[in-house]
């Protein structure tokens, strides 16, 4: 049972702690990309995208030459250990956190807010106040697709944190170490675990995002 | 003093709009046909649109940096939040606060009581809208602008009159009691005619492309611009002095009274009358019996060829010196009519006109 359970509390665990890391980054990204015009506007766009489209394990390539002594060595005692693969999890969870979180916001109605400043509330107010609440449904949805992105995460934590059973060894590393040792069925039982638990969290983001036109307000 | 300097040059898709304006009036009326700029006026005057060229200044500052209190035609309720909610933010922003038996009048003609714990986006587009309307009203108390877009469509007819009435209380209040001034935009000639002191035209033309260049004219006495606008050559306004069955008794400016529709009016009532052109009669002398009720006797004082008619400008006389008082009634007779009955300049001649001529465009 402890082969099922150990990579599905691992896995459970990482993908939380990534989410958690990613939460205000991820949405201060998608605010500033939805709603700010800046100098380099495309590019930050295009780097938070990056993730999204180059090879997962390029990614770890690129966290192990940051982190590792062969790069900038910037934190080699973290590698192959927990915090290795929760900020594996985190960077690739990223860009899908502030990819909704930017629809979210975008689905606002600018005027809103305006209408929020011209009643006298502060730029910090309206945003507590108007547009945050107006996007919650939207931005929960984005944490919980950003939750199901770090869970399947493979690629760049297999490069970062190895595995390590009980420390890094995910349900997808679990899976992968199962079918490189010919064992089919401990392989079937994870990949029914790891389905099953994407598809809640795909279901949960799917429901939130659909509640999130209740609150438009009314129109003439 | 809270004097409107504008200068506003904006262009976006296929809307050219400019606006030049420098005027004290306390209530600025906007009129034109809808989809024709004069929202993207009113966004460009609170600084929601950034022009192309230009500034919008209300005593001197910018208009947007001042308190508002501005009623879209979009609402744009903070849909997450109770109306009452809504209407204490509109509180909080005020420069002072709506005099209490004011507030208690805006209540009731809106009728909101019924709504104040409602979520903003459980309401009807209808209930919204007399919402935003109140909420607008409370953030300009005092010295805010009040930007009332479209403030009384889609009202039905009784509370429309209810809405009329208050926003005329709420002028008297304002302009007594030094308060800012007011900008409404409607496409009926007539509630500018009777909420404001100046109306300014939107005049468009719209290319074959579909490309529309619109501008403001020099702003006008709203009278003025009903007659233009309405198809009513004639307006009068004055006061009911006597109801009687369906007809009621009406004194004109130079002192002539006349019959006119009573039906829903009361005495004392101030009512706007729209009497066209064509539906006056001319007579050099007198007919004797008629059927019309009225017959007013006056000089003709301007003849103005206008295609097939000539419109003659029949002046009623008044008080000497009082040229306010003065009052000219247009009515249109064809060049045949003119050559038999020899209506030259400064020929006596009467004017009938039927009770059921005239319209009542408004009343209070």
């Amino acid at each position: 049972m402890d082969e099922l359970l150990t990579p599905l509390l691992t896995s459970l665990s990482v993908a939380l702690a990534a989410t958690a890391l990613v939460a205000v980054p991820g949405v201060a990204l998608g605010w500033l990309l939805a709603r700010r015009r800046f100098p380099g506007h495309a590019l930050v766009d295009g780097l938070v995208q990056l993730p999204l489209v180059i090879p997962a394990v390029a990614v770890g390539y690129c966290l192990l030459w940051l982190l590792g002594e062969t790069g900038l060595a910037l934190a080699p005692g973290a590698l192959f250990t927990r915090k290795a693969a929760v900020l594996a999890a985190a960077v690739m969870a990223l860009p899908l956190v502030a990819r909704m979180a930017r629809l979210a916001f975008e689905g606002v109605d600018p005027r809103l807010e305006r209408m929020a400043r011209s009643l006298g509330l502060s730029p910090s107010a309206t945003l507590l106040r108007v547009t945050l609440p107006l996007a919650r449904r939207g931005l929960a949805g984005a944490l919980v697709l950003g939750f199901a992105r770090a869970l399947g995460e493979f690629g760049a934590t297999v490069v970062v944190a190895g595995l390590v059973p009980g420390e890094t060894e995910t349900l997808a590393l679990a899976i992968f170490e199962d079918i490189q040792l010919g064992d089919e069925r401990a392989a079937l039982r994870l990949v029914l675990a790891a389905a099953l638990l994407s598809f809640a969290a795909v279901a949960l983001a799917g429901r939130l995002a659909s509640g999130s036109q209740h609150d438009r307000g009314a129109r003439p | 003093m809270s004097r409107f300097e504008l200068d506003l040059a904006f262009a976006r898709g296929d809307l050219d709009l400019t606006w030049q304006l420098s005027s004290d009036c306390a209530w600025l009326g906007l009129f034109g046909a809808s989809g024709r700029g004069k929202t993207t006026a009113l966004e460009l005057l609170l600084g929601w649109l950034r022009p192309d060229r230009g500034s919008a200044l209300l005593g001197g500052v910018p208009v947007g940096a001042g308190p508002v209190g501005y009623a879209p035609q979009d609402l744009l309720l903070l849909p997450h939040w109770t109306v009452a909610q809504n209407l204490d933010a509109a509180r909080e922003a005020a420069p002072e606060p709506l005099p209490p038996a004011l507030e208690a009048a805006l209540l009731a003609a809106l009728e909101l009581e019924p709504l104040l714990a409602r979520q903003a986006s459980a309401l009807s587009g209808g209930e919204g809208r007399r919402v935003a309307l109140a909420r607008a009203v409370l953030a300009a108390a005092g010295t805010g602008l009040l930007v009332l877009d479209e403030p009384l469509a889609s009202l039905d007819r009784g509370r429309r009159q209810l809405v009329l009435g208050f926003l005329l209380d709420l002028a008297d209040w304002r302009r007594t009691s030094g308060g800012g001034p007011a900008v409404v935009v409607s496409h009926s000639a007539i509630d500018l005619m009777v909420l404001c002191d100046e109306v300014q035209v939107l005049e468009t033309e719209v290319a074959p492309g579909g490309a529309r260049t619109s501008r403001f004219l020099a702003p006008g006495a709203p009278a003025e611009v009903l007659a233009e606008e309405g198809g009513y050559d004639n307006l009068l306004v004055g006061t009911v002095e006597r109801v009687f069955g369906d007809a009621a008794s009406f004194v004109l400016p130079g002192g002539a009274e006349i019959t006119i529709p009573g039906r829903d009016l009361e005495a004392g009532d101030r009512v706007v009358l729209g009497l066209r052109g064509d539906d006056v009669l001319v007579a050099t002398e007198d007919p004797g019996a008629v059927s019309a009720r009225n017959v007013l006797e006056g000089r003709v004082a301007t003849a103005t060829q206008r295609g097939a008619y000539v419109a003659l400008g029949i002046d009623l006389g008044g008080e000497a010196g009082g040229d306010a008082r003065r009052l000219v009634i247009e009515t249109h007779v064809t060049e045949g009519a003119l050559r038999d009955l020899d209506l030259e300049l400064g020929r006596s001649v009467l004017l009938l006109f039927k009770t059921r001529s005239i319209a009542i465009l408004a009343r209070r």
